[in-house]
């Protein structure tokens, strides 16, 4: 607006010369056209103010971009107008059909202004030569190189690059400072896919190789390595570069209210608006990126299947040994391309070391075994060659050298608990486990010395094998002979007691006593005897020993004359679960005479027949509370118990209860 | 007799006997008569004692006598329950019965004198008659009343023993628990009885002691025999009775031998004591020996060998030889 009015100013001057009269009134005339003269005059030098520009609103933000420019002490018109009269001329018209313009309110809002190769190469300012000659410095995190030569005066397809091609964009901060994205429309933007671009561009054009090596990670890049091996920077640095050209119809509708003629092809765009009126490209071309993948990632190249090939330079010329030169062999002999570390290891360790991977050594940290030199140290710095491959190396003895054979004499690779495959137990080996002791617990005979402590740490080396040793004697050391006469590992008791009474006992278990409970005679006051026990029948009968003897709780008779010379099984016969009546008799018979059977018959019917009557007796005095009544049941019960064994006693007992109860 | 016909030879005298005669005839006649009757009444023992004064009087102290009443024998019935001891212990006076039956009444007697001589309404025994009259019938029968076999009718195991033994000599029952004595059959307490015995001849006949240990036995029944030297014996037993030592088929009876060696301060140390039981198989057969060999202590001077005999009660010892024999 200022810059038209500029012009509009020049053009009222020039008016004047023509239109001065001749007449009287020339003198007021020639006042009134002094006095314009003198504003004329006096309008140029303010209209030539950098702030008379931004006294229309809509230059605010131009004005303010190159306020903070470099180009801040350099005046609007020093760029804007064109050097020489001729310039200056026309910047006036053209201020002054601006203010037209403005006053018939036909002004756009889109300003446009250009600036001329002249007014930047002028004398004082920029050398053409000089900028063809020196590089440029570029702020650092440009990380590309540029030159003015090739830029200027160069003709692409049918356009002649001027300064403000590149010096194009002026709003914000960046006035008059090139932005790349314009850089980008020549050097990529393509008019199909598979196209090439207006300039070819190659990375190298703009951008200098490191000269520096280049850290990632472990691997060290020295870029020039992929220089001499004419390889694709691409490979490695994944550019992003979006090639859309198609300029839509809708973009020209931000400016013209007309659509464009269907005849109208690039060219004939390109000579209107960028040749004729210069317009901004990225007014119709959309923004392009041309920049490096934000982080550049290591395993996406590597991920690249080809990345190595064509190199022929050895591994470490880029990459250090992290191994510090344990190994002769070549990297290739354990590493792949595809990756580093997902070696296949275990293949690795049994084709290449003398210590195969079996077992749990398959799915153990490799640290476990190759131990790191300090805490933050990889892997790959470990102790690799020359291990000595002893379990002791690695492993600690839990069983505080108890033994002296080699672990895998018991432990093999699949499992260090639980049930070994080389077992210290099986059936070859001194102690082997059968029957129960096969399911028992380790603990319950390899006892840890604390209850938390491990198994291992239990005591296993020359363990006593005698029972006693993990079972506590049952039976109190009654027993003579070894625990296995009887009992075998499959069991101890029922059906796998091999315990026979008759081949293990000194004392035959008879008919008599072939179906008693076993604590009929192996229980003493609540504690089961085995020994000493007489094997005689007076060992457990002490009871009838004791009446044969004429001793009873109640009253003491003379023994028995059977008592001492006649043996129990001088009347019981042993070889028969039960006798008869008619059995005994005989029996008496035998030793005595005939008669005595009959004798028998009457002992035993006079007793029973006494303690009929006493029984009698004693039930009708129940119902009277007599106070000794439990003594007189209890004399009458034992007389039935004392029966024929001391007849004297039986008699005395009945006796004595039937006169008590009288 | 005759001296009595000589020393009263005047007619008083003969009017006397006559008149005593028909008194005791009379008498006899009347009161006997009852004896000889095989009725509930059986003639009790004393009856008979009245004049059998010396047998009666050694039936009292018999075993004979205490065959019901002894302690052991009650004891052993289970107080008289049983019938089928009663045949021999109260035994009915048919002899013929073997065994005899039981008596219903006066069971106290035991075996008692119409036990063996009541038969047939007689009163029967093994001598002829020795008195002027008789005041009961009586059958004379020797040869049964001398057999042993008479014994055995009750003494059965005993008997087979003794009948079983071929010796010389041998003696039956009676010649041993029956010693022989020269007196009158029956005995005077009275006037008239006296009179009436004084008219008897001696005999000899059988004491009625029945001893389970005869005294005075003709040769010794048990002899012993040792040889050996000062450290060992053997003491051998012989036993020359006609039955086994002990014997008897009830009750108890138990044969002791102890052995005592005496040193030279006669101080005696039990050797060796042996129980001698016929149920146990131990007894000493009949006309049999036994030898036990014995540890002699030192310093024995003598043995001292004791056999006894007891039962049921160990107080109630009988001694059969107690002799002292020096060291060979």
């Amino acid at each position: 607006m200022k810059d038209k009015q500029l012009h509009s100013t020049s053009k009222k001057r020039s008016g004047f010369r023509k239109l001065w009269p001749r007449s009287t009134s020339r003198k007021i005339l020639l006042i009134i056209l002094f006095v314009l003269f003198l504003m004329s005059g006096g309008f140029i030098v303010v209209s030539e103010q950098n702030s008379f520009c931004n006294s229309c609103h809509i230059m605010n933000p131009y004005y303010a971009s190159w306020q903070s420019s470099k180009h801040s002490e350099v005046r609007c018109l020093d760029c804007h107008v064109q050097p020489g009269f001729d310039g200056h001329l026309q910047s006036k018209i053209n201020g002054l059909a601006q203010a037209v313009d403005c006053l018939l309110d036909r002004m756009s809002t889109k300003p446009n202004a250009t600036i001329t190769d002249s007014s930047c190469l002028r004398i004082g300012c920029h050398d053409e030569n000089a900028l063809i000659s020196q590089p440029d410095e570029f702020p650092k995190d440009y990380k590309s190189r540029f030159t003015h030569k090739g830029h200027i005066n160069v003709e692409l397809n049918g356009m002649i690059l001027s300064c403000a091609t590149c010096h194009s964009h002026f709003e914000g901060e960046e006035h008059f400072n090139v932005n790349t994205q314009v850089c980008y429309i020549c050097h990529f933007l393509k008019a199909e896919k598979n196209a090439s671009p207006l300039v070819e561009t190659k990375c190298q054009n703009c951008h200098d190789v490191p000269s520096e090596p280049a850290k990632r990670g472990s691997v060290e890049i020295d870029h020039s390595i992929f220089v001499d091996n004419k390889s694709d920077c691409e490979k490695c640095h994944k550019q992003q570069v979006e090639i859309v050209s198609d300029v839509s119809e809708a973009i020209c509708l931000n400016c013209h209210d007309f659509r464009k003629p269907r005849d109208m092809v690039s060219s004939e765009i390109h000579e209107s608006h960028f040749q004729g009126e210069k317009v901004e490209c990225l007014a119709c071309h959309q923004v392009l990126k041309h920049e490096s993948v934000p982080k550049l990632n290591f395993t996406n190249m590597l991920d690249s299947e080809n990345f190595h090939s064509g190199f022929s330079s050895p591994c470490d010329s880029c990459h250090s040994d992290p191994h510090a030169g344990q190994f002769n062999e070549t990297c290739d002999q354990c590493h792949s391309e595809q990756d580093w570390k997902l070696l296949q290891l275990a293949d690795m360790h049994e084709a290449n070391s003398i210590f195969p991977l079996i077992g749990s050594h398959l799915t153990v940290t490799c640290e476990k075994c190759h131990n790191l030199p300090h805490e933050n140290a990889k892997l790959a710095e470990a102790q690799f060659v020359d291990l000595p491959g002893n379990c002791s190396d690695c492993h600690q003895d839990p069983h505080s050298g108890q033994f002296t054979q080699n672990c895998d004499q018991c432990h093999i690779e699949n499992g260090w608990k639980g049930r070994w495959v080389n077992d210290a137990h099986d059936q070859n080996a001194p102690f082997p486990l059968k029957g129960k002791h096969a399911q028992a617990e380790c603990q319950l005979c390899h006892k840890p010395s604390q209850p938390d402590a491990k198994l291992a740490e239990a005591h296993f080396a020359d363990l006593p094998r005698n029972c006693n040793h993990c079972h506590e004697d049952p039976h109190n050391q009654q027993m003579q002979r070894s625990c296995e006469t009887c009992h075998t590992e499959h069991g101890w008791i029922g059906s796998d007691l091999l315990f026979s009474h008759n081949k293990h006992s000194e004392f035959s278990l008879d008919a008599i006593h072939d179906d008693l409970d076993c604590f009929s005679c192996h229980s003493s006051a609540d504690k089961v005897v085995y020994r000493p026990l007489l094997g005689t029948c007076s060992g457990c009968h002490t009871d009838i020993d004791d009446y044969l003897l004429g001793k009873s709780p109640f009253v003491e008779v003379s023994p028995d004359p059977h008592s001492g010379r006649v043996t129990c099984t001088g009347c019981h016969m042993v070889d028969q679960p039960s006798q008869s009546p008619a059995e005994y008799a005989q029996r008496c018979a035998n030793c005595h005479n005939q008669h005595y059977q009959d004798l028998f018959y009457d002992w035993s019917k006079s007793l029973h027949n006494r303690q009929v009557q006493a029984e009698k007796s004693l039930n009708n005095l129940r119902e009277k509370n007599i106070d000794n009544i439990d003594d007189l049941i209890e004399k009458c019960n034992l007389a039935k118990i004392v029966g024929l064994h001391n007849l004297s006693l039986s008699h005395q007992l009945s006796s004595k209860a039937l006169q008590d109860s009288k | 007799m005759t001296k009595f016909s000589r020393q009263f030879n005047n007619f008083k005298a003969i009017l006397l006997i006559i008149v005593l005669a028909m008194t005791i005839v009379i008498v006899g006649c009347t009161s006997f008569e009852k004896l000889t009757k095989i009725t509930e009444e059986f003639p009790r023992a004393q009856e008979c004692g009245n004049c059998h004064v010396d047998i009666y009087r050694e039936w009292s102290d018999s075993p004979h006598a205490r065959a019901f009443t002894n302690p052991h024998y009650r004891d052993a019935t289970n107080e008289y329950q049983f019938t089928d001891c009663l045949g021999c212990h109260t035994p009915e006076p048919e002899i013929t019965a073997s065994p005899p039956l039981p008596r219903t009444i006066f069971r106290d007697e035991g075996v008692t004198c119409v036990s063996c001589h009541l038969e047939e309404g007689k009163l029967s025994g093994p001598i002829e008659p020795t008195g002027k009259v008789a005041p009961h019938p009586i059958d004379v029968d020797g040869e049964q009343y001398r057999n042993s076999r008479f014994c055995g009718r009750c003494h059965e195991g005993t008997f087979t023993e003794w009948d079983s033994v071929t010796m010389e000599d041998k003696p039956t029952c009676q010649q041993c628990h029956m010693p022989t004595i020269k007196r009158k059959i029956t005995q005077a307490k009275g006037f008239l009885s006296k009179m009436i015995v004084a008219m008897e001849e001696e005999v000899h006949q059988k004491q009625h002691v029945f001893a389970i240990v005869p005294d005075n036995l003709p040769t010794d029944p048990f002899t012993i025999h040792l040889t050996g030297n000062e450290n060992s014996i053997s003491l051998t037993l012989h036993n020359h009775l006609a039955h086994s030592l002990p014997t008897g088929d009830f009750g108890v009876r138990i044969v002791v031998l102890e052995v005592l060696a005496i040193n030279k301060q006669n101080e005696a140390t039990p050797i060796g004591k042996y129980e001698l039981v016929k149920e146990l198989g131990t007894a000493l057969a009949p006309q049999s020996s036994r030898e036990w060999l014995l540890q002699i202590p030192p310093e024995t001077k003598s043995i001292r060998i004791r056999l006894f005999r007891h039962g049921l009660d160990k107080t109630n010892v009988m001694e059969l030889l107690n002799t002292e024999m020096p060291l060979l």
